[in-house]
């Protein structure tokens, strides 16, 4: 994960001293990119606590839809390889981390870290290389089946850019 | 049946499921998770691409998509509804590429990578602008027959698009 990445993450979690904080909001506020990322990442935030709390008010339903964000690893090229792990019991785990994370993404275990690429249910991603968007894997329905969620920096025709998955 | 007759119809029917296999492989079987050097392979893979279009207007989904509950779920729950842009069959020789020219200019790339032993298939897939910035470089799933798998989230006409990807055959 990119330094900066971290520290966003920090920042949101509230983790940062007061003095550090203050620096970090400062360059916040030059950089519209580092800005931008901040909204990404408060807006899947704010999706994955909404989505808990839909999960948990499901009760038998907890296992699926299970919502997994996995965390992009930059190599030298500025490509993030991502390797997943869907796997119903990790997924089942992600739920409580997310459930437990009312604050933001950071508590999301390292996507390093994961190792099979089955699911009980669906397809399996085994593999996701982004470019340095911000991309979340994930199952829904009872079929669990896998989606690849991409942040859009792209201009619509008509519009704004879309990177609201939530 | 009787639990003996099941049985001994259990014991026939692998005897027979062994017998022909043993035709179609005369080599070591394959494990399960490796590839399938036989004819299955060879057989032509199906996937259906579904290109969706998720709007905040307020309408019915498109009835052409079927039932889709995923759609309901998630961070699709945030678009309001769904409208099938196309749907298409490409047929993938092991190896094999094929595009797709996506709404908003980008092209599906889909390959099949490998039939496994078990059925399944290890499919590549990817996205991208031709001469532009990449945005999905590479995606490899692991999916049997029937089995779907989604990619969304890129920007199209104040929306996203999704991407339905199923394996037919």
């Amino acid at each position: 994960m990119k330094d900066e990445t971290k520290l966003l993450l920090r920042y949101l979690d509230g983790e940062l001293p007061p003095a550090e904080a203050e620096r970090f909001r400062a360059r916040l506020a030059a950089s519209p990119e580092l800005y931008r990322e901040l909204q990404r990442m408060q807006q899947v935030g704010a999706l994955l606590r909404a989505w808990s709390k839909t999960a948990e008010a499901r009760g038998a339903e907890l296992l699926e839809p299970t919502l997994r964000r996995v965390e992009a690893e930059h190599d030298a090229g500025r490509r993030r390889s991502v390797y997943g792990t869907l796997a119903c019991g990790l997924a089942l785990s992600l739920l409580f981390v997310l459930r437990g994370s009312s604050g933001s993404l950071a508590a999301t275990p390292a996507v390093e870290h994961l190792q099979a690429a089955h699911f009980l249910g669906g397809a399996a991603i085994e593999r996701v290389e982004a470019s340095d968007q911000q991309a979340q894997v994930f199952v829904v329905g009872r079929a669990s089946t896998p989606v690849v969620w991409l942040a859009d920096d792209a201009q619509d025709d008509d519009g704004p850019p879309n990177q609201d998955p939530g | 049946m009787r639990p003996s007759s099941l049985a001994l119809a259990l014991v026939a029917s692998s005897l027979i499921a062994l017998g022909g296999q043993a035709r179609a492989e005369p080599a070591e079987p394959a494990a399960k998770g490796q590839p399938l050097a036989d004819a299955a392979e060879k057989r032509e893979t199906v996937v259906e691409v579904s290109v969706l279009h998720g709007t905040r207007e307020q309408r019915d989904n498109d009835p052409r998509i079927g039932p889709m509950p995923e759609l309901q779920e998630g961070p699709f729950a945030n678009y309001s509804s769904y409208a099938l842009l196309s749907r298409v069959s490409l047929t993938l020789p092991r190896g094999g590429k094929r595009q797709l020219k996506l709404p908003n200019g980008r092209v599906l790339e889909t390959r099949l990578k490998e039939v496994l032993a078990d059925g399944s298939l290890r499919l590549i897939a990817s996205i991208n602008r031709p001469g532009g910035k990449d945005f999905l470089p590479m995606l490899e799933v692991k999916a049997r027959p029937g089995q779907s798998f989604i990619v969304a989230g890129q920007s199209y006409k104040r929306g996203i698009l999704v991407l339905v990807i199923k394996v037919v055959r």
